[in-house]
């Protein structure tokens, strides 16, 4: 018996690939461009903060962030845009030119024409969460970076972020509003096998040739259409593999879990000329160390790497990316290795501050704690950020360095750092650290550069949180300023200075400075009326008991270098309250004020000054007793 | 001596170095015998360069004059060709001065007195009594425009401009050095010390970075003659 047997070949047919846009809702509602777009201002800055932001929060372990930089022209360039079913995009990216952000897609498009080549930047973290989540239902990754524009769905409660907005920087700095992720996940659905892959467009609201009217964005995947409408979803297993290798974002299995991010036509939207690669390899490595050096190289137990390459090679990025950032983590890093003032350069200061928060609503209770703040006296007097403080929390993510240049006349040059929550004590945080870690993300707005009070705050914090976050400033502030003003000079060091002379032996250990026996704030001082006005105040905290005490005041010119130059008289002083002798000897003024306790405010004059001449003045105050 | 090269002598050594028989010149150290005293550079220089202009400036300078100055700083900033931040190590300075080159900083100071010369071997910094050879290199650093060291040559020749100039922050900025030396090389020019001293009281309201020297040679002809 003879069987007639015939094969032929059963392959399914591929998946249909393409790009589908939601249709105009019956309202025909529409919009330009995207609502998170507007929300905070965009540069090279936010988008490596929301970025790198993103993978630490999702991490899982050591993560790492390699951002890669390249062009396609030419026949890649065919490849790239044929994987991509770019003939669809393209006539919805046409049709969108005549939207309100429109103007820069035009001029995309004929650019792309004219030159044949596209700059692609590629994100892939590495060892993190991964997209993952069902494809339309519940609160998931996957629906919050490619699907939902407002809401976040993070990991924990130490997250960085928390506004969904930070994903929305990704199409913004993408010339075609384009964006492609590819992720292998750390845990699946059912039916769901690793990768994934989904692109997503976003335009504001068009009508193609045809008068199809679209909402604006726009999906990259599979086709699918059923009884909810025509749409495209996910691609998984090989197909998205195959997919990914032509759009060069493949995934190598070092890579572990994560997800990599393909920016179509990547540039700063803030710049009018497009930037080399180079320029722009360079501005992410140094804005990567600017805002996230506690994570990378300061809070333990936290190991982020962040790498940056281009078609010429990469390598990690370094403190040294960023130099002008140095002293602020060697700042943070001496911590516990302080000293009791600061000195010499390179020395660092350590103060806890006191901070109470309120209670969540409805009924939590209030939470006392403290936050670290660590001032390094600067030792080269004119890096950029020479007198600002770096604050940030948990995530290890600079939230500002804010300018403290003027927080006091002659304080010292001075890098400082303010460790919240758990970036205290990050070896052993306390639950005090851990409630005001998750205070300060409620009081951080969507660009995450501030601490002030939200909506999110009033939303979930019983009344007191306003003041709390101005407490805490001006207790940083006060520190601050002790810390960075030099002490006064002490009424009579002499024993001490013996003791340094003459040290006897060497064991023991050094004697601790006294407290200061006279503190001396507010010194301010004016030219008016061709002459010198000047007020400040002295008050005696740590005299002895019944004590007598007086303080000299003088006035003298410096030269470049802040030494004397020549003494300017005095001529006129007062005090309030008034004492009984003020005396103006030799151009100086000595005020004897007994046994007076309290604070001492004085005002003076100069003698009138040549017309004319410029100078440099020092107020000097010293106070005595015994 | 090929094979010298840069190094660090620890500021601990002082005592056991700076013995009156080494500063009076009376003995002199090998670089083995100051091993153990010595860390390595941050940087890996071949001193055969140095060592050899060391040479040529005793053999054809006066000694004691400042016209040693203004010949060795150009030749010793050339044969070290290193950077700032190495320069800023008093360590290379004190192994440069005790052991490879003694015989410059006796050249240029006799010794006088045991605590200065100490300080001419010892002392960081740009006065004229700080290290002999870490001072001479840096007013190059400053002074020099590429490989000209016209400027550096004019301003040593004049000690006692030098000696005012470089211990004030003015004389970190070229321009102002330059404008300095211009001034004061016209002939009725007055006395250097009171002019400096009021310069840098006015300099004080300034940025000095913005001077030119056009400006420093205005300011000094307003503060020296505007009385006239």
């Amino acid at each position: 018996m003879a069987a007639n047997r015939g094969t032929i070949a059963l392959v399914p047919p591929g998946p249909e690939i393409d790009w589908v846009f939601d249709p105009l809702p019956p309202s025909r509602g529409r919009r330009g461009g995207e609502p998170a777009g507007h929300a905070f201002r965009h540069h090279i800055d936010a988008f490596v903060r929301e970025v790198v932001q993103n993978a630490n929060d999702q991490r899982l372990g050591d993560a790492e962030v390699h951002f890669r930089l390249r062009t396609v022209a030419g026949a890649a360039l065919e490849d790239f845009l044929g994987a991509l079913a770019w003939p669809t995009l393209e006539a919805h990216l046409r049709a969108a030119v005549k939207s309100p952000s429109g103007r820069a897609i035009a001029d995309a498009l004929s650019a792309l024409q004219e030159h044949e080549e596209l700059t692609l930047l590629q994100i892939e973290d590495r060892n993190t969460v991964g997209l993952v989540g069902d494809e339309l239902e519940g609160e998931s990754n996957f629906r919050a970076l490619a699907r939902d524009v407002l809401f976040s769905h993070k990991q924990d409660d130490t997250a960085g972020g928390s506004y969904g907005l930070g994903k929305s920087v990704l199409w913004t700095f993408s010339e075609f509003r384009t964006v492609v992720f590819h992720s292998v996940l750390s845990k699946h659905e059912r039916g769901q096998v690793s990768p994934r892959l989904i692109g997503r467009a976003e335009l504001g609201s068009h009508t193609l040739p045809n008068g199809d009217g679209f909402q604006g964005p726009g999906w990259f995947g599979r086709v699918v259409e059923d009884d909810r409408g025509r749409r495209a979803e996910s691609v998984w297993g090989v197909a998205a593999r195959q997919i990914a290798a032509k759009l060069g974002i493949d995934r190598r299995d070092e890579a572990g879990t994560g997800t990599s991010i393909l920016v179509v036509g990547f540039r700063d939207p803030t710049t009018d000329e497009a930037q080399s690669i180079t320029v722009l390899s360079e501005a992410f490595r140094s804005a990567t160390v600017r805002h996230f050096w506690p994570a990378l190289f300061g809070i333990p137990g936290r190991p982020l790497v962040v790498w940056v390459a281009t078609p010429d090679g990469g390598s990690p990025v370094r403190m040294r990316d960023a130099p002008e950032c140095e002293p602020f983590q060697q700042c943070y890093a001496q911590r516990a290795d302080a000293t009791d003032r600061l000195e010499r350069p390179g020395d660092v200061v350590v103060r806890e501050i006191p901070v109470e928060v309120p209670g969540l609503r409805p009924k939590g209770k209030a939470v006392r704690g403290s936050v670290r703040l660590c001032v390094r006296h600067a030792a080269d007097a004119e890096t950029r950020l020479q007198g600002h403080i770096a604050l940030f929390r948990g995530p290890g993510m600079v939230v500002t360095y804010r300018d403290k240049r003027r927080i006091a006349l002659a304080a010292r040059p001075f890098h400082a750092v303010l460790a919240c929550g758990l970036a205290r004590a990050p070896e052993a945080p306390t639950e005090a650290d851990r409630a005001i870690d998750a205070f300060l993300r409620a009081a951080e707005p969507p660009g995450h550069d501030a601490w002030h009070p939200t909506d999110n705050l009033r939303q979930r914090y019983q009344r007191g949180f306003r003041k709390a976050i101005d407490d805490l400033f001006r207790a940083v502030d006060k520190a601050l300023r002790e810390i960075v003003v030099p002490s006064p000079r002490h009424g009579a060091p002499g024993p001490d200075l013996l003791r340094r002379r003459f040290p006897v032996g060497r064991s023991g250990t050094p004697p601790r400075p006294e407290p200061p026996v006279f503190t001396i704030r507010d010194l301010e001082g004016r030219f008016g009326a061709g002459r010198w006005h000047f007020t400040g105040t002295i008050s005696p905290e740590n005299l002895p008991d019944g004590a007598k005490w007086r303080c000299t005041v003088r006035l003298f010119e410096v030269d470049a270098d802040g030494k004397e130059v020549a003494p300017i008289p005095i001529e006129t002083f007062e005090t309030d309250p008034a004492a009984a002798a003020v005396h103006i000897d030799d151009g100086r003024a000595t005020v004897d004020a007994g046994k007076h306790r309290s604070v001492l405010h004085f005002a003076g004059t100069s003698n009138p000054l040549p017309a004319g001449d410029r100078i440099t003045v020092a107020l000097e105050v010293e106070g005595h007793h015994g | 001596m090929s094979g010298l090269r840069l190094a660090r002598l620890v500021p601990e050594a002082r005592a056991f170095v700076l013995t009156p028989e080494f500063v009076r010149g009376e003995r002199a150290y090998d670089p083995d015998e100051l091993a153990q005293w010595c860390d390595d550079a941050d940087e890996d220089v071949d001193l055969e360069p140095f060592v050899a202009s060391v040479e040529e400036v005793l053999a054809s300078a006066e000694p004691g004059t400042a016209k040693v100055d203004a010949l060795a700083a150009p030749k010793i900033h050339r044969a070290l060709p290193i950077s700032r931040r190495t320069a800023a190590d008093p360590g290379i300075w004190r192994f440069l001065a005790v052991g490879v080159a003694p015989g410059l900083v006796r050249h240029r100071w006799p010794v006088r007195t045991l605590a200065t010369t100490r300080r001419r071997f010892w002392a960081p910094g740009m006065r004229h009594d700080s290290n002999t050879i870490g001072r001479l290199w840096w007013i190059a650093e400053l002074t020099r425009n590429g490989d000209d060291y016209g400027l550096t040559r004019s301003v040593l020749e004049s000690s006692n401009l030098a000696t005012l100039l470089f211990v004030r922050r003015i004389g970190h900025h070229r321009p102002i050095v330059a404008g300095f030396v211009r001034f004061f090389a016209r002939a009725d020019a007055p006395a250097v010390e009171p002019l400096v001293a009021r310069f840098s009281a006015v300099a004080s309201t300034c940025a000095l970075d913005a001077l030119d020297a056009d400006t420093v040679v205005a300011i000094l002809s307003d503060l020296a003659f505007a009385g006239r």
